[in-house]
């Protein structure tokens, strides 16, 4: 490894950035409450096949106009935006989207794995995605007319990309209350149907779905807890007698629960996931290491009784204000052949039609530079894949970028053209949420989209 | 039959034991001949912190119903001096083993010395009385003296725990006396250290910081042969604290491979622990590290012919995180509101300004030369300095109506910008929560806030922004002293794991067996999601406004800590305390660095389960626990039978083991 790969290495090692679970401070009351109440109306056990979703979140905000690129005869508007932060045109990977995306278009020089999955049909991108209350001009951002609260910030775009209700703080997520709705699909289990292999984030929490966090490695046991002989059955009595009292303080019930759901858990999830997968690709970074064992739960998925799972990784901590260009270097390669690798596992467990994965970041990054790195912005280019996936196809439009463009509210941090919440919306439903609900859990998709509409929010999956 | 017969105690257990003053416990046992004995689980209670005093009745054999007559006597009266709602006699329900009476103490101006209440009981033929037939719980009069209990309670929020030494200082000083000799107390420097291990010829890496901060704060013993130091544990607490929201990661490589200079910012935060405000802000926006972490090192002026404009990163910060935050607030800590919507306190337009401000600043150590910005020799541990032809000349329009003319030089700028975040009126409320977060607990009343919040506005001399003003406000105010306030079912907060290994090395005295703290707990983040020094992004490890799921989110409260609470965590939290209490050794990668816990006293304790549980409570807690979270503790604690050689000492491990693993010691009160 190349001194310079050095340094960029550790910002990708690990359990990385927390940005994206951001910060809460009120309950969006109204809608939960209405969501309770409509869920009562679904049917269970309708559900005969198996749907997983994968929210890959790319923290700190992808500078996704580096991702995916104009070339040929509109590369000279990126590389006049984009200065010292454009790479240069001969580097680039070309892609033939099956659309006309209104420009030609490549990928990162490093992208080759995903170029292949684009190729073959498992892989779309959605361009120019960000948080929206309704479609905004720029005359809306300069009258601050219905903008999504804190726009531009690491926490609230976050939160927002993670709760699908950008004008006002919710504690509650769309995977939370998709999962809501769809859990009654699933055979009454400890093991929650929302894992995070990535620690505690909202996207996942719903009103009665809370998520279940794993490792790499899996679940942990309480050392000692099984133990039969010597002090053991005393300690696991008083063990068992502490978790079941009950509690005046709440933030004594809160720990205690988070405890008690874990032990619970436990055994069902050893058990559903102590099997082989076949040999993959996938290499040993932390996000193979996290996506492995998404794969291992999937390939569980019988023995847990599940019909429907929502999955949270995190990989990377995107927030390049400094040397954009050797950073993503670095991060490029291994999120392209990894992603490749995961789709080529998924097809050997039979499950590429079965599952989807979406990237999600809270924002794009400001075109012009700041001499080395790029700031903070609003829309930005995000990827789907799966054997559900209508490929090939550039979703969105692609935006202008050359600055003081009708969307540019500065420094090319350009107005978002679909809502996070469009695209989020199609996924759920996809997953099974009824057209009924679908408002419910996204209240301003009505916004964008003609809730009468026999097509899809964006059309990124064939359904 | 049998079982059924059982779940109808159960039941009928379950219902009695909330009797007022008297609650019970079921029993599993089934033996008709019932012995019946009194014990104390709590021997002293206090005027000053008036937790209640609880004598014990407990009784093994049957199962059946009994009553118990017993006197009431003492030099203590009720009413006066305590509330009881206890007469003459006490029910042991059907099947309960346990029934616990209760004297909550009253306080009053009186000076009255100690008094105390005996329960003497009587025979009776429903059973036969073992071993003493009373026991007495003392009334400690009110003093300007902390208690045992109280001044451990004070350390948990104000150190790191009841260190023994610490314990004693605060015990003899009281608490207002004892902050005001710390802060004059000398600094304990994390920098020296590092650079002394770099002159002996040592590699630094990333480890050096966590080292260093560990034996800082453990240092009463070093060097070993040095004899007792005088600690300045409050100013490294805050200093931690103050990490914990101006926040540096060595997780940036830069800052990873140059640790000397992330000591010498945790030495700008200790310096600035008891100082104003305004400087600690100016000084965390000119150091190098905060430059890298942040990226306005080397930031210069836009040039809008190539399309390069100044980062915003810091600029944004500084306002969302370090003074003002992301709404405009009342002085309580609640939100303004206009038209009902909460009101931003800044927008992109704001950013881009303050981006202006923090232009050409760039290394400021000894070979600073102010026309060399490109190649600037690099320097972790001296503010930045100003490189003048990078930095942006224009005016710059600030917060509420501020602007700064144009022409002026860097500094001039930089603190034209710090003093307009400063005097802001969201810095006080805003601050004040943060800290109290930090401190005392999750969910400060708006009435905290505010009483913190004016302190921060005005010392009571007319000066705005006094630290240790501040400090003082949260650790003496009414809420983080008075004992009914731990009683409201959302006071406290969670304990962190990395501060709770350093809580339970500190009060029971770890001692490396080299005699150095040469290693301190290191590859914590992949089992706790948290590490000094380590942080994954400006947001810290958690965050002020994380709502935990469940209860904490259908009352809207926070508990940031939670936010690193989650099924891997919470258990390897327990698992790690398991080792350290069963093996007695808080466990290093050379084993010739483990540090010896000291259990010597509970080990003499053993003997008598309820003596040595009130003990460790003691020390690990600072408040007694509920009746029922005793008993439990105490019947693992008699599995360990009196055979053996081992078995004072797995005594004591059972029960700090189960003591760490209650809600009692996770949520600190």
């Amino acid at each position: 490894m190349s001194e310079k790969n050095h340094i960029h290495r550790r910002q990708f090692v690990g359990q990385a950035s927390c940005a994206a679970i951001g910060a809460t401070s009120f309950l969006s009351t109204i809608t939960n409450l209405l969501f309770t109440n409509s869920a009562v109306a679904q049917q269970s056990g309708s559900f005969d096949d198996y749907k997983a979703l994968i929210c890959l979140f790319l923290p700190g905000g992808n500078d996704s106009f580096n991702m995916l690129i104009p070339t040929g005869s509109a590369y000279n508007e990126y590389s006049t935006v984009r200065t010292d932060l454009a790479i240069p045109k001969s580097q680039l990977l070309p892609i033939s989207p099956v659309n006309n995306a209104g420009r030609p278009l490549a990928l990162h020089p490093a992208m080759g794995g995903m170029k292949q999955l684009f190729d073959a049909g498992h892989l779309s991108f959605i361009a120019n995605v960000g948080s929206l209350v309704r479609p905004t001009t720029l005359n809306d951002y300069y009258n601050d007319t219905n903008l999504p609260y804190g726009l531009f910030s690491h926490s609230d775009q976050s939160e927002q990309w993670q709760t699908g209700i950008p004008a006002e703080r919710s504690g509650l997520g769309w995977g939370g209350r998709v999962a809501d709705v769809l859990v009654r699909e699933n055979k009454a289990s400890n093991v929650s149907m929302n894992i995070s292999v990535a620690g505690n984030n909202l996207f996942q929490l719903g009103n009665k779905v809370f998520p279940y966090t794993v490792n790499t490695y899996g679940a942990v046991s309480l050392d000692g807890y099984a133990d039969t002989w010597g002090y053991g059955p005393f300690r696991k009595a008083a063990i068992d007698n502490q978790l079941a009292q009950e509690y005046k303080n709440i933030l004594e019930r809160s720990y205690m629960r988070m405890k008690k759901g874990s032990m619970d858990a436990y055994q069902e999830f050893t058990t559903a996931t102590d099997n082989t997968l076949p040999a993959d690709n996938m290499g040993n970074e932390y996000l193979a290491e996290q996506l492995r064992q998404v794969a291992k739960i999937i390939n569980g998925r019988s023995s847990l009784g599940a019909k429907r799972q929502i999955f949270f990784l995190q990989w990377g901590s995107w927030d390049f204000h400094d040397d954009v260009l050797g950073n993503m270097d670095y991060a490029m390669p291994i999120l392209s052949d990894t992603l490749k690798a995961f789709y080529d596992l998924l097809e050997d467990i039979g499950v590429q039609n079965n599952v989807i994965l979406f990237s999600a970041s809270e924002f794009g990054r400001s075109l012009t530079s700041n001499a080395a790195g790029s700031d903070h912005a609003w829309g930005g280019n995000q990827f789907v894949m799966g054997g559900a996936i209508k490929g090939k196809t550039i979703f969105g439009e692609y935006p202008d970028l050359y600055l003081d463009n009708p969307l540019d509210t500065g420094r090319g941090c350009l107005i978002p053209t679909t809502s996070v919440d469009q695209m989020s919306a199609e996924l759920a439903l996809w997953m099974g949420v009824s057209r009924a609900d679908i408002p419910i859990i996204f209240p301003n998709l009505k916004n964008f989209y003609n809730l009468q509409s026999r097509d899809n929010p964006v059309g990124f999956i064939n359904m | 039959m049998k079982k059924t017969f059982y779940s109808w105690i159960k039941k009928y257990c379950f219902l009695t034991c909330f009797l007022p003053g008297v609650v019970c416990a079921q029993s599993t046992i089934n033996n008709p001949v019932n012995k019946v004995s009194v014990s104390v689980q709590q021997a002293k209670v206090y005027e000053n912190f008036p937790s209640p005093g609880t004598i014990v009745i407990r009784r093994s054999g049957g199962i059946n119903a009994i009553t118990i007559p017993f006197t009431l006597s003492g030099s203590a009266q009720q009413n006066v001096d305590y509330n009881t709602t206890l007469a003459s006699a006490v029910t042991m329900p059907m099947g309960c083993r346990e029934v616990w009476l209760q004297f909550a103490p009253i306080q009053d101006a009186i000076v009255e010395g100690n008094e105390n209440i005996t329960i003497k009981i009587k025979p009776s033929a429903g059973y036969n009385l073992v071993g003493k037939d009373s026991a007495t719980v003392f009334i400690i009069d009110a003093t300007d003296k902390p208690s045992d209990d109280e001044a451990t309670r004070f350390l948990i929020q104000a150190a790191f725990g009841a260190d023994p030494d610490e314990l004693a200082d605060v015990k003899n000083l009281g608490f207002e006396a004892w902050i005001n000799e710390q802060a004059q107390r000398p600094k304990g420097y994390m920098q020296p250290l590092i650079e002394a291990k770099a002159a002996a010829g040592f590699p630094i890496y990333d480890i050096e910081t966590k080292i260093a901060l560990w034996t800082q704060v453990m240092r009463r013993r070093y060097p070993p042969a040095g004899g007792v130091v005088q600690t300045d544990i409050l100013r490294q607490r805050i200093a931690y604290s103050l990490l914990q929201i101006f926040v540096i990661s060595q997780k940036v490589d830069e800052l990873g491979l140059n640790s000397e200079g992330v000591a010498n910012y945790y030495d700008m935060l200790m310096n600035n622990a008891f100082g104003n405000f305004r400087n600690l802000l100016l000084d965390v926006a000119l150091h190098p590290c905060m430059g890298i972490y942040l990226s306005h090192r080397g930031n210069q002026k836009a040039d809008s012919a190539n399309n390069i404009f100044p980062d915003q990163n810091f600029a944004r910060e500084i306002m969302q995180l370090f003074s003002i935050g992301l709404w405009e607030l009342n002085i309580d800590g609640s939100k303004k509101l206009r038209n009902g919507k909460p009101i931003p306190t800044y927008n992109n337009k704001d950013i881009a300004e303050f981006s202006k401000v923090f232009t050409g600043l760039n290394y400021g150590g000894p070979w600073y030369d102010s026309t060399n910005f490109y190649w600037a020799q690099q320097d972790y541990t001296h503010p930045m300095k100003a490189y003048e032809d990078f930095h942006d000349r224009s005016p710059k329009k600030l917060l509420r109506g501020t602007t700064l003319p144009a022409g002026r030089k860097t500094m001039e700028d930089v603190e034209g910008a710090v003093d307009n975040l400063f005097n802001h009126p969201n810095t006080g409320p805003y601050m004040a929560r943060l800290l109290i977060q930090r401190l005392v607990t999750s969910n400060p009343s708006p009435e905290y806030i505010t009483r913190v919040a004016r302190k921060f506005n005005n010392n009571g001399a007319n000066v705005r922004g006094d630290m240790l003003a501040v400090i003082k406000a949260i650790l003496l105010d009414e809420e983080a002293r008075n004992y009914s306030y731990t009683q409201q079912p959302v006071f406290g907060k969670l304990r962190e794991p990395y501060m709770n290994m350093m809580y339970m090395s500190k009060t029971f005295n770890a001692q490396p067996v080299s005699g150095n703290y040469d290693e301190c707990p290191r590859w914590q983040y992949d089992n706790y999601l948290q590490e000094p020094f380590m942080s994954p992004s400006v947001f810290n490890f958690y965050t002020p406004d994380y709502i935990p799921p469940g209860d904490m989110t259908a009352l809207g409260k926070t508990g940031p800590e939670f936010k690193i609470l989650n099924a891997i965590t919470s258990i390897n939290a327990q698992n790690q305390m398991k080792w350290m209490f069963e093996w007695q050794v808080m466990w290093t990668e050379n084993p010739d660095n483990a540090m010896i816990l000291d259990f010597s006293d509970e080990i003499e304790l053993a003997v008598n389960p309820d003596a040595l549980i009130s003990k460790l409570v003691t020390r690990m807690i600072g408040m007694p626990l509920s009746p029922k979270s005793f008993q439990i503790i105490r019947e693992a604690v008699l599995g360990v039978e009196p055979y053996g050689d081992y078995w004072q000492k797995d005594r004591v491990s059972m029960a700090a083991y189960l003591i760490g693993a209650s809600a009692d010691y996770n949520i600190l009160k």
